[in-house]
Order: C-alpha cells, then structure tokens, then sequence
C-alpha cells in the first residue's frame, strides 16, 4: 500500500485545540498525505423576497493549515509529507451550489466535499464540475434513494463517495448505522470511486492505512479494492481537484507528428487533389463556417480540434505553414467562443 | 495429512492513556489481556458464530513488552473476522491503547522477518544525525 492519505481531519474551531494531536497521530500511523477539513454546513443561504444573498464567512485555507514552525519540525521527522486543505459543506438547496462557485474564499481550498441530502441535490452533485467528494453523514440513515444514473454520471465525471470510519470506532450503534450506509452505497456503485477517510474528532479515533483497509472489508468492498480507497483512490481525488482548478478556460491541441500528414497527403487520390483546389478557391466565410462545425463535433466527443486540424491541412497546399495554422485555429475557437456564449 | 494453515497478524500496541506527571505510560500488557480484549471485539462484531470459527485457531502467539508488539493468530479460512475487529479494539485491560497492524504473514517466521527488518529501520530513524559509537547498537533488533 503505496502512500496512503487521510482526506478528513476536521479543524474547525468547535471541535477543540487537539488538532496538532491528531495530526501527529496520522503522521505516526504512516499517513504521507494529511488534509485539513473545514466543516461549515450552511454557508451560503438565499433570501426569496429580495433576492439578496447571505453569506457566512468563510476562514481562509491558510488559516486552518498547521503552522509553518510546527510543520517543519514534523517534516524533519518524516519523510514525504504533504498536508492540503478541504472544505466541505451540506446541500440543502441548489442555489448553495450555485455559492460554490461564487465565494472567493473556496478557492484557496484544494478539495471541495458535498454532503447533499436530497435525492435530486445528489444528482446535481453527481454531475456538477465543482465537486470532488460527495460525502454521507454516517451517524444517521441516509435519507434519499441512490440511485445509479447519477452514480454513473459521478464515475465519469471523476467524482468520489467518501466513508467515515471513526464513528464506527466510537459507538456500537453508530457501528451498526455506518455498515448499514456503507453497504447502501457499495451496492450500487459497486467499489469503485470509493474513499475511506476518519472524520475523526479525537486522536484516538484514527487507525493505521492497513487497519482501515481491514474495517473497508467489513463494510463490503474486496480486498483490492479496501487497499485502494485508502492510498490510490485518495491520490486519485488529490489530481481530480487540481485538474478542475486548471482546466477550465484552455484549449488542448494535439498535434499528429508531421510524417503522417504527409503520407496521408501521397496517398490522397486525383479527386482529393481536384478539390484542394477548388476548396482552396471558396470564399473565407464559407471556410469559417465549415471551421465552426468542425469544432463543434469536436467539443462534443472530447477529441480536442484533431479532426478541424486535419481539415484545414487538406485545404492548405503542401507547403503550408505550422504555426500559421495553429493560430488561426486558436482564433476560430475563440470567435466560436463568441457565438457560444 | 493436510495442513493447517494459519495467518498471523503483527501489530504493534500504541497506548493513548493520559500521562502521569512526571512518570511515563505504564505499559504491563501481557498475552492473556491482548487475547480477551480482540476477543470481546470479535463477539461484539460477529457474535457466536465468529467465537465458534476461530475457536481452534485464535490465540496470541507472542508479546514484546519492551516494544509492545504483538503477534495474533488465526485460521487462514477465518482470519478476516479477526482483522475486521483489531481496529475496534479501544482498551487493552483498563488501559486505554489501539492496536496498529503492521504486517499479514503466513508463518510465524516471515514475521519475525518482518519484524527484524521494521526495528532495524526504527532504530536507524531514532538515531539519525547521532553519532552511535557502538556499531552493535545499529543492529539490535529485537526479533
């Protein structure tokens, strides 16, 4: 079990001063990847008459972080260490997810946590793109049906359920609960996509990577895959978050290497070569639109402007030149853009 | 004949008592303690049927009290009852401790292995950037 993560340690201001214990006790376990929870669960609340909205301060990511003087003497100790941040809040109205977006305090946060509580807010979860965990309040039934369109949607959108274990640790009838929910969970997902994390408020609560792997069988995922939600899956959530933070806003170009194209050009018939040049010949704005299309269809299958690329090397004569086309593509997307929005 | 296969689980016992002042934690845990406290965790979790199953095999093989590690047997067919309930485990006689799994082996001798291997590198970390004069304390291990 290759580096294995604590993605729950809460920190908020109510559950005490033993925040440094419980990390030193992660550290001591063998946990690499330590990250700090910040549990608000209203932070952003619409008021219908007005339209006005409210919001709850938000501390900043840094201040819940451990301190720099105290995180330096863990770091002397062991090796590799890394410790991130979270927010994680409850979803009672679909306007709160709208607040996701909004509060500039959330973007200091590595990982955003959902914990949604009706059927249809789960679903909007599931397919929104500013979500990384959706999370279950294990001490209680879960009060909605799961069901698997939605987790399917959450697959490919990357997006993980997360599973608690430290109430299960502190209560035999909590214990009862959080198998209850596992169980519920794992059925229809089925494994995958899954994290176990402690949630924990007393150090006391934390267990080592291999014993949570151990309680992860108890709750009905394979042997394979309780190994996984602790280390692999983890990593998993980490590379999700920092890719939704990245990605928005850029184009990705892939590039064929220049062999190909110029095979494919030896190999193109009479007919293709008679209407190179007569496509050579056709006014600039009919070319636009077929560039348009072309993107289009590439915005849907996800095979980022290969296909127009391509297109627009067909048109060109053979002694076009590289860079020249790739601007004009960046700057057909952009007025595609444009027309979008 | 066929043999009986066993797994053999090497934890090591991390108290979480409060300290005394002035003294350390007392430590004091011996085979017939580890025993019963899995053992209630393992009736709490799977009742009588896991008392039944694991009744031939289940025991606690070996106890260091100077580093507190403890080694648990089980039958190989059996043996995730036992591992579903050693992170249950709250209080090892009337002190409070976890315990921490740190190796899942066939026979005894794999762990002893492991376990030669584990205090070398502890040792090793412990005494990083002091100079150890004696070349034999960097091998001790207590196997």
């Amino acid at each position: 079990m290759a580096h294995p993560c604590e993605l729950n340690i809460l920190c908020d201001k109510n559950s005490g001063n033993n925040v440094e214990d419980r990390v030193k006790m992660a550290l001591s376990l063998g946990y690499e990847v330590i990250v700090m929870n910040n549990f608000i669960p209203e932070f952003y609340t619409k008021k219908k008459k007005k339209g006005q909205e409210k919001t709850v301060p938000v501390p900043e990511a840094s201040e819940i972080k451990i301190p720099e003087h105290i995180w330096k003497e863990f770091k002397k100790r062991y090796k590799n260490i890394q410790q991130c941040t979270r927010f994680t809040t409850v979803i009672t109205d679909a306007a709160q997810m709208h607040g996701l977006t909004k509060q500039k305090e959330l973007k200091g946060y590595d990982i955003t946590a959902v914990q949604p509580t009706t059927e249809k807010l789960f679903h909007n979860c599931c397919t929104s793109d500013d979500v990384d965990i959706i999370t279950f309040d294990m001490t209680e039934k879960i009060p909605f049906k799961i069901k698997r369109p939605s987790i399917n949607k959450a697959l490919e959108m990357g997006i993980h359920f997360e599973l608690t274990y430290s109430p299960a640790i502190r209560d035999p009838t909590l214990r009862k609960h959080s198998i209850r929910n596992a169980i519920k969970i794992l059925t229809v997902c089925k494994g995958k996509n899954v994290v176990l994390s402690s949630g924990c408020e007393r150090a006391v609560e934390l267990r080592g990577p291999s014993d949570v792997a151990n309680l992860g069988i108890l709750f009905g995922l394979n042997e394979a895959q309780a190994k996984e939600a602790v280390s692999s899956r983890c990593r998993a959530v980490l590379l999700h978050a920092e890719a939704r933070k990245t990605i928005r806003g850029t184009a990705v170009m892939k590039v064929t290497p220049v062999v190909d194209i110029s095979q494919k050009l030896q190999s193109s018939t009479e007919s293709q070569k008679n209407s190179l040049q007569t496509t050579s010949e056709l006014m600039p704005d009919e070319s636009d639109k077929s560039d348009c299309n072309g993107l289009k269809e590439d915005r849907r299958t996800g095979n980022v402007s290969e296909s127009s690329f391509r297109k627009r090397l067909h048109e060109k004569d053979t002694d076009f030149q590289f860079e020249d086309t790739v601007s004009s593509v960046s700057k057909k997307s952009k007025t595609v853009n444009v027309v979008d929005s | 004949m066929v043999r009986l296969k066993n797994r053999y689980y090497l934890c090591e016992i991390i108290p979480t008592g409060e300290k005394k002042q002035g003294t350390h934690l007392v430590g004091g845990f011996t085979e017939r303690l580890v025993f019963k406290a899995v053992q209630k965790e393992v009736q709490d979790l799977h009742g009588d049927y896991g008392q039944g199953v694991l009744m031939g095999s289940f025991s606690v093989s070996y106890l260091n009290p100077d580093t507190n590690m403890v080694m648990i047997r089980a039958g190989r067919d059996y043996h995730r009852l036992v591992g579903s309930a050693l992170p249950l485990v709250k209080k090892i006689g009337h002190q409070e401790a976890f315990l921490r799994t740190i190796h899942l082996g066939g026979t005894i001798r794999s762990c002893q292995k492991f376990l030669i291997k584990h205090n070398k590198q502890f040792v090793k970390s412990a005494t990083e950037g002091v100079d150890v004069a004696d070349p034999e304390v960097k091998e001790q291990g207590n196997g």
